[in-house]
């Protein structure tokens, strides 16, 4: 008969099986959930991130990477590769922007955003769509104007945050007027992405007015004033 | 096997040896590759020797050669495909330990309970041990209480021859 080691000291890693005497077994088990394995992992150091862990957009490759919280710390300040996103959502519902100063962006859709390119240096608008984010054309002297006359405009970061701003029934109560957030660029792509992946037909359909009725209620929450 | 090592467990324990290094070395998603790799290989051959328990059948003359190969019973025994059913295989390792340890059962927790005999070298560890390589698929291994033992062993009185 085999001779009894305790071969348990030692065995490293969290999965290591329990009982220990044949440590294979847990390579043979039924495919394991791999929701655990599967979890995001931050982008520069390799160390598991939670659900709600912070962005980084990558300024040459521009892109948006996952990172932990401590690699999110090291990047808050301009200057680098890398530029932490950071988390405040802002409004101004004393300064509403007006039916006619939205006229002046020229901007054909209902929904919009607006982010500082700092490698273009000027600013991009872009639509949700079916195809994901559409980028239009903007008046840059419009938007000056604008920032000047709103200091929500103003106070957009470069890269990391983007101004939304919703239009219309039924997301707004007075037609005339818009809903104006400045929101996390993370924030802002997590949202287009949802409505391009549940986009029917030519407005969207109801599955993505639900889902931006949801979002600006959110928003409306975490929002404070500038 | 037996002199060179060369058991399911012997492996295992080199595997997570490995595992372990690679995750130090080069990080936990280079280890989690790793880890993807052995199980795809090891469901493969269990994938294979389930195959061929499934051929075997109810042969139960080769059955008992294949059991009596110590790495053919360890891999069995990874891959739950031991042609003994747990009590049979928990019963079979304790009379080889020859201690009169008694098996009470497997509980719905999965929990083999053990009463240990009153004689020497029966210990709660090398019990335990024995039941967990026998039945890995346990979730442990709970020793009940001794019995009172019939004869009890004491100091000689003072005095006594």
């Amino acid at each position: 008969m085999t001779t009894i080691h305790n071969g348990r000291g030692g065995l490293p890693g969290p999965a290591a099986s329990p009982g220990g005497a044949t440590g294979l077994r847990r390579f043979a088990a039924p495919p394991r959930p791999r929701a655990a394995a599967e979890k995001e992992r931050c982008e520069l150091c390799g160390e598991q991130v939670g659900d709600g862990h912070a962005h980084l957009v990558d300024l040459q490759g521009r892109s948006i990477v996952c990172a932990c919280t401590g690699c999110a710390l090291l990047f808050t300040r301009p200057g680098g590769r890398y530029r932490t996103v950071p988390d405040r959502v802002r409004n101004d519902p004393g300064n509403p922007l007006t039916e006619a100063e939205w006229a002046q962006l020229s901007v054909p859709v209902g929904i919009a955003f607006f982010f500082i390119n700092s490698d273009l240096g000027r600013v991009v608008a872009g639509y949700p769509s079916p195809a994901g984010v559409t980028e239009c054309e903007l008046d840059l002297a419009a938007w000056d104007q604008l920032a000047a006359a709103h200091p929500l405009l103003a106070a957009l970061e470069p890269d990391v945050e983007a101004i939304l701003v919703v239009r219309g029934q039924p997301y707004t109560t007075d037609s005339r007027s818009a809903q104006v957030y400045l929101i996390p660029i993370d924030t802002c792509y997590a949202l287009a992405g949802a409505l391009r992946l549940n986009w029917h037909g030519f407005d969207g359909g109801d599955e993505v007015r639900r889902i931006l009725s949801e979002s600006l209620a959110g928003l409306r929450q975490r929002a404070r004033e500038i | 096997m037996g002199d060179d090592g060369n058991d399911a467990r012997v492996a295992g324990e080199r595997v997570e040896a490995l595992l372990a290094e690679l995750r130090a070395r080069s990080g936990p998603q280079a280890a989690d590759v790793a880890e993807e790799l052995v199980t795809c290989l090891v469901r493969l051959y269990g994938a294979g020797l389930a195959s061929i328990m499934a051929i075997i059948g109810d042969e139960s003359r080769l059955a008992a050669l294949l059991i009596a190969d110590p790495l053919v019973e360890s891999l069995l025994l990874v891959h739950d495909l031991h042609p003994l059913d747990t009590d049979a295989r928990i019963r079979r390792a304790l009379g080889r330990l020859g201690t009169g340890a008694e098996f009470l059962g497997v509980d719905d927790t999965g929990v083999a309970h053990v009463r240990l005999a009153s004689g020497c070298g029966s210990t709660a560890a090398v019990v335990e041990q024995a039941v967990a390589d026998a039945a890995p698929e346990t979730a442990g291994v709970a020793i009940a209480p001794r019995e009172q033992p019939l004869l009890q062993i004491t100091r000689r009185p003072a005095g006594a021859l």
